[in-house]
């Protein structure tokens, strides 16, 4: 016979199994075996050579890709995930507030979030080309010739161009969790800062910003989640180059990994990705708790 | 100024469209390709012709919804269980599934690709949805998790009393009830499921499996000299997605806002 | 292609239904031919050898090396795969049949000579010593060398530059009229390293592949100079602005098509632009393009060879089902209708000698061909791949730091070497 605790403890087994067990089969065993492959000095096809720590003692010591790769993620969160706050709220207030074509804008600003990522890094090569690219031929017909700039080819400009086309990108996701946001927010409220004689500025920056703090929070989760897994947009636009200028550690793992068949190497870097994610998963869930997501601020 | 920046945000949109309505022959000399060179619709001939896109279309929506559906069952299940349930060693399981959090997939292909192959579902529609559905998890139980514990506990513990199991309470109360959550779940796991394309790439070997991300990458071999036909390829592969959105729209800000409001 | 498909729709369930003993489908997968070319090579060698079905899959070159890689370490290889010589097919040798008892079958004893020499030396490029086996066989081989555009040269009132410094007034004259001087997509590494080589090989012919040998370093003085030149061509603006941060396929070949690009760095493969649906006015036929040498950058004298070799090669996996079938295919795509009709695309040049292409639509398109395969290939000494995989790459991503101005020619050249000492 259970007892009536063993049989709750069985039961809530049962509802955690199923997703244990993808867990464990998608997630654990591959990140055990990437730590093991981390430790090898393996091309991926024959058999590796046990290597102990090389891999990490080169990847700290002399690998100027791999810390091109963690100074562009420090540039990328923060000017990802600010900028598209900003944007998406100030979009989504205006909208709100007296737009008419509500639905339309919304569409437009929210369909880059959802195309392909190949889609957005073939046309943007476009964009930037300074030779044909349409930034570049506006500027030699309006006479902004800081428009021709090869802002995909310098490379202390590349990875803020790259950044910029990731804020076109996630803009209107920021937008559409604001606009739900601010339905949230009762007329009644508005209408009291309206009496006090705010103007909308004000009315935006003092009374309806603060109380949306769930959704920022929600935001700079997802934003650092998005960081440490941005792949497709580097891949397919620069593909991290130049000269690794736009290295980012998927990127990077993928091209040690199948392009340059360094399997070892690559899995050492993906176990530094997996450990640097936990550590921001713990501190978050720790942090933002039960806080975040989009449910109310307990 | 609203309508500035919404014009900005449509250029890409127009220079896909403006090279892919461009004749095949022409190549577009400045403006990125806004600057055309006569209007025809033969790109979307040529492709048409040449790639089975509904075929592919439906390759990915059977895709993305199948694990869409995976990861509300199985996660809304783990994250009733963690709010809720007493459960052996709940804290280790937890903390295992919300590590998994950030975990990009380029570093993970080559095990997922073994042991799919181990499975036998190799150029099999599961051996993406369950992958997809793994990664999504973590994500969903954390929201969820969340919103259970934000559901007042006073209904519960009546039901209880009225003799009702957790499975019942589970089912008949706090699903229905946690729709907001489940619906941004939804939007996010649908849309990194159909937009994911590395794993797809080696997973799927057959064309008549292959999901629509991969369609420029199939084709790009084929009409790489032929911007034209790419970018019709583009333009195809994009309505779906819209079309989806505008199903989708009224029910995410519907979802999102009362999930905001009553939390 | 809509046939094709269902016609290998029809024969699959062909295969399914009868599965006759006589039935073996050969699968290859590959990054090139492109698939239009290869569907027609496939329809013609069906034909010619019933009872085998060909099931291909083709790839962009990254998207491919991805499948090969996953497909190999979970053995899972088709039987036939596209190769290229040296690097490539070094790292998959193990997983690879030796192929000369295929081309003994197919050919006789005395298949070497029925090959340009190029082509033969090449296919064994990287093998450790005395490993004599061929773990592929040449289908199609180019030379690097540069084109023009004919009608912007009319327009410049222009002939093609054959010097640096007549390389920069060319580039001046070029720039003032709104054309790259030299378009170039050189975010993509190949075609860096596609145009150093031709520097190298310039500057001081043959040296690399004795420094590949370890016989002298990657820092001896040529090697610098090479990097040097590389970089001077950005500075002194005969690469078109951008350069580094645009792709060569398609990016600057789609400048190039639409005649906005004076020269640019390709190869003999160049020549398949004519044969694709819907060419632009100036590949029709080939009208608007001829191929020209690389300036002579060092002012001694350029040497009259070219660089070039084997452009795609196919080898039969281990894992083939049925090697007679799969050594079947690639005859047949080397030296028989397959090839025929690989051929007929212009694809690149054959491998195998005298095979033509069955019509030319232009005399200059019939001119090029002729030269490329009667002046230039029969020139080639020294091949565009190099052995290594470690100094490859390093000599792409040097190539891109020099350009983007993070490192010296000469840390660019101690970069070939530490790959070099890496391996060694």
């Amino acid at each position: 016979m259970w007892s009536k605790q063993a049989f709750q403890e069985r039961e809530g087994l049962i509802f955690i199994v199923p997703a244990l067990l993808l867990f464990f089969a998608f997630i654990l065993y591959p990140a055990f075996y990437i730590f093991y492959a981390g430790m090898l000095d393996w091309d991926g096809l024959n058999p590796g050579r046990f290597v102990f720590f090389e891999n990490y003692k080169r990847m700290f010591t002399s690998d100027r890709p791999f810390w091109l790769a963690m100074r562009n993620s420090l540039y990328w969160a923060p000017l990802t995930i600010g900028p598209q706050m900003v944007l998406g709220f100030a979009i989504a207030f205006l909208l709100e507030m007296r737009m008419p074509f509500k639905t339309l804008f919304r569409m437009i600003f929210y369909v880059p979030a959802i195309i392909s990522p190949v889609v957005i890094g073939i046309v943007w090569q476009r964009i930037y080309n300074p030779f044909g690219g349409l930034l570049s031929d506006i500027g030699f017909s309006t006479g902004m010739n800081f428009l021709s700039t090869p802002f995909l080819a310098d490379t202390d400009i590349a990875i803020f161009a790259v950044i910029a086309v990731n804020v076109w990108q996630w803009m209107g996701f920021s937008m559409l969790l604001y606009i739900a946001g601010m339905q949230g927010i009762s007329a009644e409220v508005l209408e009291a800062a309206r009496l006090e004689g705010l103007t909308v500025r004000q009315t935006a920056m003092y009374v309806v910003w603060p109380m949306l703090k769930h959704v920022h929070l929600t935001l700079v989760l997802l934003g650092i989640i998005g960081t440490l897994q941005t792949f497709p947009l580097i891949f397919i636009m620069t593909s991290g180059g130049p000269n690794h200028a736009t290295e980012m550690l998927p990127n990077y793992i993928f091209q040690q990994g199948f392009i340059l068949q360094n399997m070892g190497y690559a899995s050492a870097l993906s176990v530094v990705l997996l450990l640097l994610a936990l550590g921001l998963s713990v501190f978050q869930v720790n942090v933002l708790g039960a806080r975040f997501a989009l449910g109310k601020v307990q | 100024m609203l309508t500035g920046l919404a014009l900005i945000w449509l250029v890409p949109a127009a220079i896909m469209l403006a090279v892919a309505l461009s004749p095949p022959e022409y190549r577009s000399t400045g403006f990125g390709g806004l600057k055309m060179g006569g209007i025809s619709a033969r790109n979307f001939q040529i492709v048409f012709h040449d790639a089975p896109i509904l075929r592919h279309l439906f390759n990915s929506l059977v895709i993305a919804c199948s694990s869409v559906v995976l990861v509300v069952g199985f996660g809304s299940l783990a994250a009733y269980a963690f709010a809720r349930m007493r459960v052996f060693a709940k804290d280790v399981w937890f903390y295992l599934l919300i590590m998994t959090l950030m975990l990009p997939v380029p570093t993970l292909i080559v095990p997922i690709f073994q042991i799919n192959k181990t499975l036998g579902l190799y150029n099999n529609y599961l051996g993406l949805i369950l992958p997809y559905t793994a990664f999504g998890l973590p994500f969903a139980i954390i929201i969820m998790r969340s919103f259970f514990e934000a559901l007042p506990k006073e209904i519960e513990e009546a039901a209880i009393l009225d003799g009702c199991k957790h499975r019942s309470i589970f089912w008949h109360i706090a699903l229905p009830l946690s729709w907001p959550a489940l619906s941004v779940v939804v939007i996010f796991q649908f849309m990194t499921a159909f937009n994911e394309f590395v794993l797809a790439l080696v997973t799927m070997d057959s064309n008549d499996v292959k999901p629509l991300t991969l369609v420029p990458l199939i084709y790009s071999g084929q009409f790489f000299t032929q911007p034209g036909a790419m970018f019709a390829t583009l333009t195809i592969i994009t309505v779906p997605v819209i079309v989806v959105y505008l199903l989708m729209q009224r029910f995410m800000i519907g979802g999102l806002t009362t999930g905001a409001v009553k939390g | 292609m809509r046939l094709i498909d269902t016609a290998s729709v029809a024969a699959m369930v062909a295969v399914t239904a009868a599965a006759s003993a006589a039935d073996t489908t050969v699968t290859y997968r590959s990054w090139s031919p492109v698939i239009q070319t290869l569907n027609k090579m496939v329809a013609a060698t069906e034909v010619q050898h019933p009872g085998i079905t060909i099931d291909v899959t083709t790839f962009n070159y990254t998207d491919y090396i991805v499948d090969l890689q996953t497909k190999a370490s979970s053995g899972a290889l088709p039987d036939i795969i596209g190769l290229e010589p040296g690097a490539l097919t070094q790292q998959y040798r193990d997983f690879l049949a030796p192929a000369q008892e295929c081309a003994e079958t197919a050919w006789g004893t005395d298949w070497q000579d029925q090959f340009f020499p190029l082509a033969i030396e090449q296919t064994r490029l990287g093998n450790p010593e005395g490993d004599l086996n061929f773990y592929g066989l040449p289908v199609l081989t180019q030379t690097i060398n540069l084109w023009y555009t004919v009608p912007v040269l009319e327009a410049m009132d222009a002939t093609p530059p054959e010097t640096y410094e007549e390389l920069k007034e060319f580039a001046a004259k070029a720039r003032s009229m709104g054309y790259a001087p030299m378009m170039i997509g050189a975010g993509d590494g190949w075609i860096r390293r596609d145009v150093y080589m031709q520097l190298i090989h310039n500057i001081a012919p043959g040296l690399i592949y004795k420094a590949e040998a370890g016989e002298v370093s990657f820092t001896e003085a040529a090697f610098v100079e090479a990097f040097q030149v590389w970089k001077n061509m950005f500075d002194d603006g005969i690469f078109q602005p951008g350069a580094l941060g645009l792709s060569h396929y398609p990016g600057a070949v789609e400048i190039i098509e639409s005649g906005r690009a004076a020269t640019f760095p390709m190869g003999a493969w160049w020549q398949q632009q004519a044969a694709g649906e819907n060419p632009t006015p100036l590949s029709k036929g080939l009208s608007g393009y001829a191929a020209f040498k690389f300036p002579d950058v060092t002012g001694k004298g350029a040497p009259d060879d070219f660089i070039g070799g084997i452009d795609v090669m196919i080898g039969i996996t281990k894992n083939a089902k049925d090697f007679d079938a799969a050594c079947t295919v690639v005859a047949d795509w080397i030296s028989g209708a397959g090839a025929q009709a690989l051929i007929d695309t212009f694809n690149d040049l054959p491998a195998y000698i005298g095979l033509t292409p069955a019509a030319f639509e232009t005399e200059n398109q019939k001119a090029v061909w002729n030269m490329f395969t009667n002046e230039w290939l029969p020139t080639v000494k020294y091949a565009r791949q190099l052995g290594s995989p470690a100094v490859k790459q390093a000599m792409e991503n040097a190539l891109a730091a020099v350009a983007a101005g993070d490192i010296s020619p000469a840390e660019g050249a101690q970069m070939l070497q530490d790959a070099h000492d890496s391996e060694n």
